[in-house]
């Protein structure tokens, strides 16, 4: 009868555990090592497949960043994505103010901050490196 | 036997009830208020990507706390919007506006650390969440727990602002955009409301030029309100006070100049310092006229 009980108990609770009320771990461990100071922000979980040739970065989103602020930018790679994720920040303009990936020396950063002058709505792009498949999360935080 | 009988039973009770709190079963049903689903015939329609283009600054009232406490200014529960009542709103658009005022209230009250006042925001935001059939998006019980506990300021407030993001992407993918529009809009009034307000009191460069510059951001907002204008009175009337609003920054000028960015690395991590600069011209007159009519529409909002 107790084992009867325990079962109808758990099998009572699965709902609440298969809607997901808690966050998603990955992404709470990348908030996690944002760093000292800083305030979470948004986040951008991104996953795509291997593209054999691609103009631009293919995931976009648009953000509000603002003048005398300083933000950081910290990209996690899941334990078995392929890819590693790049980003890059282009403003309103269509310039391009920054990319975490350096093609000329092949040099990557998962951090990158941001010490914003000018008021506006951005974009900001990820790819993987190579066009590669794989997941990650970028999160957005702002530095104390 | 009877034993296996009752666990088959209570099986089939789990999955009924199971199927019944998914939000997407919910969606695919009718159970949303017919004013949660506008017809695209009845909505201005911007293509999918020029509504992606437009920021979503649910963010702000935390920048804007971050600004004030660098200007040493201290916490005031005047600014925020007690006088709503969630369990006296019986509209979506009442509720998703409130949503959203009462989620930057909270960003305020956790950036001061004031968690013990967050309980009845909180609340609040609860009954409103749930009468949009959002509130699955907040962990209510962890976000209690952690007001009550000042030692978890991080978490409550990644959590706090991850459910916001959490709802708006999910109104967004389940065709309430309006819904997240609203909410957005809430968001940025009521910052926009707590910035001006404590201009008034402690005038300040930084804070005056933020003020100034949202003349870009309230552009988006009102692109965002945009498609949804003629659907009701209540829209309407949204729309004519953000217009209201946009006539008050018509005569400030924000212009640019650019610069190179400059990089450097630093303890492993790529530091790019933007030498763009953007300056804000805005007389007193203008800044005055901003203050007053933020200050009227966001109380007409607020009113129950």
């Amino acid at each position: 009868m107790k084992k009867l009980l325990a079962l109808i108990t758990s099998v009572l609770f699965l709902p609440v555990i298969l809607t997901g009320q808690t966050g998603d771990p990955f992404v709470s461990k990348c908030v996690m090592s944002t760093g000292p100071n800083s305030i979470y922000l948004k986040d951008f979980r991104i996953q795509l497949g291997k593209a054999s040739s691609a103009t631009d970065f293919r995931y976009k989103q648009v953000f509000a960043l603002s003048k005398n602020m300083k933000y950081r930018f910290t990209l996690c790679n899941s334990e078995d994505s392929q890819g590693e994720l790049i980003m890059k920040l282009v403003d309103d303009t269509g310039r391009t103010i920054l990319t975490s990936y350096d093609p000329k020396t092949g040099k990557t950063f998962s951090t990158v901050e941001f010490v914003c002058n000018k008021t506006g709505t951005y974009k900001i792009l990820f790819d993987f490196k190579d066009y590669q498949q794989g997941l990650a999360v970028g999160v957005v935080s702002l530095i104390k | 036997m009877t034993g296996r009988f009752l666990l088959m039973f209570f099986c089939f009770l789990v999955f009924l009830s199971a199927g019944c709190n998914s939000p997407a079963r919910k969606n695919a049903q009718f159970l949303f208020p017919d004013e949660d689903s506008i017809p695209l015939s009845q909505a201005e329609q911007l293509s999918e990507e020029a509504i992606d283009d437009i920021t979503r600054n649910i963010s702000s009232p935390v920048e804007i706390s971050n600004i004030l406490q660098r200007m040493n200014v201290p916490f005031s529960n005047s600014y925020l919007a007690s006088s709503i009542d969630a369990s006296r709103i019986t509209t979506s658009f009442d509720r998703a506006l409130k949503l959203g005022i009462l989620g930057a209230d909270l960003g305020y009250l956790n950036m001061y650390e004031k968690t013990g006042n967050a309980i009845d925001i909180l609340s609040s935001i609860k009954k409103l969440a749930d009468g949009l059939n959002v509130g699955q998006f907040f962990d209510f019980e962890t976000l209690k727990r952690l007001s009550l506990n000042k030692s978890n300021l991080d978490s409550l407030l990644f959590l706090s602002l991850e459910s916001y993001n959490k709802i708006d992407r999910f109104l967004r993918e389940k065709g309430r955009g309006q819904l997240s529009a609203l909410m957005i809009t809430g968001v940025w009034i009521e910052g926009q409301y707590l910035a001006t307000q404590v201009l008034k009191q402690y005038p300040d460069t930084l804070l005056r030029n933020r003020v100034g510059e949202q003349k870009v951001i309230l552009n988006d907002i009102i692109m965002l309100l945009a498609p949804y204008c003629n659907v009701s009175k209540e829209y309407t009337d949204l729309c004519r006070d953000m217009q209201e609003l946009k006539a008050k920054y018509r005569d400030v000028k924000v212009t640019f100049t650019l610069g190179e960015p400059q990089m450097v690395e630093k303890d492993g991590a790529l530091v790019v310092i933007q030498t763009d600069r953007s300056y804000v011209e805005m007389s007193e007159e203008q800044l005055e006229a901003i203050i007053s009519t933020t200050e009227k529409i966001r109380n007409r909002l607020i009113s129950n």
